[in-house]
């Protein structure tokens, strides 16, 4: 096992100036479950297949432990990549499922056997190992797959979009599994996804990537509660956070026809460039229903309510001088309707227009002109 | 990037994403070309659970997927159920690949939307173009074996890694499992069937070459072992020796293709030497780049562009038969023999082609006796022919009239183009048995027992070819400009259609009744009497195909 070090590391392909990866430095530490997520075309797995040496490196240098294995043949850098083809082999047991690659690189037949029994036991196929994959339910197949990479204990596993062949039932099962089996292995792994679903309940850390550029690196609740700019506040979460800009007067947000308090730190960070306006980012269940007449709250019109059983969702257009606008530019989810989420025993009507407070102290302020944050 | 794969693309949605968040509620048919018998299939059934009738019994290969091969009209479809996300890229790049001319299978459509009569969601189908004539490789062993077959497979496998890698095309799950074979006179084709993980680049790095067929050497070793383990593989066939086997072709072949010669300023006749070796390895230097050295003394050549096929492009341009590159060779040494033979060494070739295919081709082959018509291509049935000519006329001493050959041929040989239905359940049987992601099998009990209980059941859970995804989404959907909704098929380059899938509740029938019966006798036989056709398996269309008869022959 070992850590993996991205330094200064940046890819052009022949033809492009625009880099697909970008300066990127990134720490994976011994053991580690990273994810890097970011839109499509947003260098993610550029990145995870120069980690593999399966993409040049044009700028900066990779190192797995203490080696730099920059310009190493990606058979030589004792990586795994993990779910490839993996169907199984109809005739072969299940153990040899597993072991066969170790078989060909000559591994002597005890340390084979050892390594299969290890990795059946993480994976509950000890019973299996001498039954043939026909033996087995879908579940089990799957883990057989898996053993194979395992039983070649590689320093790092990659994990390029794993799941995306499963349909939707089988992606929650699988992904609960391969992050408890990380765990239990301990080996560390760089995982891609454009799901940031994924990213959430999988990842130690998450690393935000977008036009190859690295947005931030984080813990999950940090990403979730401190986002560093607009862009991963926009896209880490779902449903998405609400984001709006809105004109500053007084140190207020103007938000419609109403003003809301701001954090005044946040507000003196603001420069010219910013043209007296804030960018205001809430969570849908940051905010609540206010009184009518209470201050600090700004009027949203209902244009659909959602009841879940245990959470409702109110989907509204924010109001000014008494007409709904949708004019703000906003980036939340439901077609840029303001998302409040709200208890399903109090849901509006739809038409209504309610007042709606933010939670001042879990409000995300950032400069419009810079889109980082401010508080 | 070649601008053939630039223009080849026909979904023009700019977020891959979008494709999976997008799932059309009702059933959406993208396809390259209008065939109204698709709309007329079960859709809304999962796909193992297909009426049999609709099923071609064909051999299959070990596949995560379930895979299965359906009669619509005239044609056999592949249809492949996986998520609609990994369906359309897929048969993007199919498509992409297929404008390169390369070796692949044709992709017709992606059919997504799908749901159940209750209105569960079912997986995307890929739909491909069954190869006519191909076999997957479990079907080649399970034959009379040539001691050589695993060394000719290998060889075909290696050209056509050459030629996917000449074009940028990385792969990322090279397996026998993953290509089907031709029979190309005394050699194989070899057809990719998957491209779910691959990836088209403009050039591939040596890492992503190299790590390719890393992969390719130890899925192939995995696989013989496969078959050692099943007893289905000759003692004598080392497999570790076979895969380094493929390593050493593939380099030696990409040397020659790729390398940069060296020559002096008066030895340029060594350029033409190498294009005739070229050419001789089967393929056309389209350009080839000359410099001096820096010394100014000696000339440096390297073919840029090669492609494939130059025999084959001889033989269709001189006849119009389309066939493998050894086919076409042996098709072309034959029409000089026969330019020989009737003194007209000074007339033009096309003129002695078209006597050559009036006389000599057309007459053999017309001798392929119906039932093999749907196995044996006439290229490689005329091939084998002339083989057997040459076999008898060695073993009298004397030449043998080539209708005499062509009769021996059809009563002795041609019997080897059967596959018996017990081999073909067994291969079939083999496949269902790596089958990873049929959901059905999933909710099965721990023990296994759900899935051994769905093969009992004769319900063929099948599979062609496999995999989950590793490699380069994001390079492919930089190349594409991101790909997504697959719904949005450009008007020119294909069809979209939205259909309501209750509009086709009923239009299925649901009793096998509906088909007639079945146990049609097929005694047209092999011409010779020798032997009975029995078609024990599928009356859909026993003259057109009976590819899926499952024949026995002593």
């Amino acid at each position: 096992m070992a850590k993996v070090v991205f330094d200064h590391v940046s890819r052009i392909y022949p033809g492009n100036t625009e880099a697909s990866v970008s300066d990127l430095s990134l720490d994976i530490k011994d053991g580690e479950f990273l994810v890097l997520v970011g839109p499509s075309g947003c260098g993610k797995s550029t990145t995870l297949r120069m980690l593999a040496g399966l993409e040049e490196v044009n700028k900066g240098k990779i190192f797995i432990g203490d080696k730099d294995v920059t310009t190493m043949q990606p058979k030589d850098r004792d990586i795994a990549m993990v779910f490839q083809n993996y169907a199984l082999y109809p005739h072969m047991t299940v153990a040899d499922n597993m072991g066969f690659a170790l078989k060909i690189a000559g591994v002597p037949k005890e340390e084979i056997r050892q390594r299969v029994e290890e990795a059946a036991k993480v994976l509950d196929l000890t019973e299996f190992l001498d039954r043939k994959p026909k033996a087995l339910s879908g579940g089990q197949r799957q883990r057989v797959a898996m053993g194979r990479a395992i039983v070649r204990k590689p320093q790092v596993f990659l994990m390029d979009e794993p799941l995306s062949n499963l349909d939707a039932k089988l992606r929650v099962q699988t992904r609960t599994q391969i992050a408890a089996l990380q765990r239990q292995l301990g080996v560390t792994t760089l995982y891609v996804t454009h799901d940031q679903t994924e990213a959430l309940t999988m990842g130690d850390r998450i690393a935000v990537i977008k036009l190859g550029v690295l947005q931030q690196v984080g813990a999950p609740t940090d990403l979730y509660d401190k986002p560093q700019n607009v862009f991963v506040a926009g896209f880490i979460g779902s449903p998405s956070m609400n984001i709006n800009t809105h004109p500053v007067v007084d140190g207020k947000a103007k938000i419609g026809s109403d003003t809301v308090e701001l954090d005044k730190a946040a507000v003196d960070k603001l420069t010219p460039e910013d043209e007296g306006q804030i960018v205001v980012g809430f969570r849908p269940e940051d905010a609540s229903l206010a009184d009518p007449e209470e201050a600090n709250a700004f009027s949203l019109r209902v244009q659909n309510v959602e009841d879940l059983g245990s959470d409702g969702y109110i989907y509204g257009d924010i109001v000014t001088d008494g007409f709904a606008s949708q004019a703000a530019a906003t980036m939340s989810d439901q077609n840029k309707l303001t998302t409040i989420r709200v208890n399903p025993r109090r849901l509006p009507k739809i038409g209504d227009i309610v007042k709606i407070k933010i939670d001042l102290s879990k409000m995300h302020l950032f400069s419009p002109a810079s889109e980082l944050r401010l508080n | 990037m070649d601008p053939r794969a630039l223009k080849a693309t026909s979904v023009t949605a700019p977020d891959i994403e979008e494709a999976e968040v997008a799932e059309p509620s009702a059933l959406k048919i993208t396809a390259a070309s209008s065939n109204p018998k698709m709309f007329t299939l079960p859709w809304g059934k999962p796909l193992a659970s297909w009426p049999k009738e609709l099923l071609a019994n064909l051999p299959r290969g070990i596949s995560r997927h379930v895979v299965r091969f359906v009669h619509v009209g005239d044609e056999i479809y592949a249809m492949k159920e996986i998520t609609s996300r990994v369906a359309a890229r897929e048969y993007e790049l199919l498509r992409r690949l297929q404008k390169l001319e390369l070796p692949t299978v044709t992709p017709i459509a992606v059919v997504t939307g799908r749901h159940t009569r209750d209105g569960e969601p079912l997986e995307s189908i890929l739909v491909s173009k069954q190869l006519k004539f191909s076999l997957p490789y479990r079907a080649l062993f399970a034959g009379n074996l040539r001691p050589d077959t695993t060394d000719r497979l290998i060889d075909a496998l290696a050209v056509l890694m050459v030629r996917l890698h000449l074009s940028g095309f990385y792969w990322g799950d090279v397996s026998l499992s993953n290509v089907l074979f031709l029979r190309d006179a005394d050699a194989f084709s070899a057809f990719l069937v998957d491209a779910e993980t691959g990836v088209l680049h403009t050039s591939l790095t040596v890492g992503q070459r190299e790590y390719d067929m890393d992969l390719a050497r130890t899925n192939i070793i995995g696989e013989l072992m496969d078959l050692g383990s099943g007893k289905l593989l000759p003692d004598e066939v080392d497999e570790v020796a076979v895969g380094d086997r493929l390593l050493e072709r593939y380099h030696s072949l990409w040397g020659a293709l790729t390398d940069q010669d060296d020559f002096g300023p008066d030895e340029m006749w060594k350029i033409e030497k190498r294009i005739n070796k070229l050419n001789d390895l089967g393929f056309d230097v389209d350009e080839l780049e000359v410099k001096t050295a820096d010394d100014g003394k000696r000339v440096l050549v390297r073919p840029r562009v090669v492609d494939a096929g130059y025999a084959s492009r001889k033989l269709l341009r001189l006849t119009g038969l389309d066939v493998q590159e050894n086919q076409a060779r042996r098709l072309l040494n034959d029409l000089d023999a026969y330019r020989a033979s009737t003194w007209r060494d000074g007339e033009e070739l096309e003129i002695v082609a078209t006597d050559w295919m009036r006389e000599v081709f057309e007459p053999v082959v017309r001798m392929i006796p119906r039932g093999y018509r749907s196995k044996i291509e006439p290229a490689q049935f005329f091939h084998e022919v002339l083989q057997n000519r040459w076999y008898m006329a060695e073993k009298v001493g004397h030449d043998i009239p080539t209708a005499v050959a062509a009769s021996d041929y059809i009563k002795n040989n041609l019997p080897k183009y059967n596959i018996d239905s017990k081999t073909l359940a067994e291969i079939n049987a083999d496949a269902d048995s790596g089958v990873v992601d049929d959901t059905a099998a999933y909710s099965g009990s721990s023990d296994g027992a759900a899935s051994a209980e769905a093969e009992e059941d004769g319900d063929i859970v099948g599979a062609d070819n496999e995999n989950v995804d590793s490699i380069g989404r994001d390079g492919y959907a930089n190349l594409l400009g991101g790909l997504g909704d697959i719904g949005s098929a450009s008007a020119t380059d294909g069809l979209d259609l939205d259909v309501n899938s209750d509009v086709f509740e009923g239009m299925w029938p649901t009793h096998a009744d509906s088909f007639g019966q079945h146990s049609v006798a097929d005694e047209e036989g092999t011409g010779s009497g020798a032997a009975s056709v029995a078609d024990d398996d599928d009356d859909y269309d026993p003259d057109e195909y009976d590819q899926d008869a499952a024949v026995w022959i002593h």
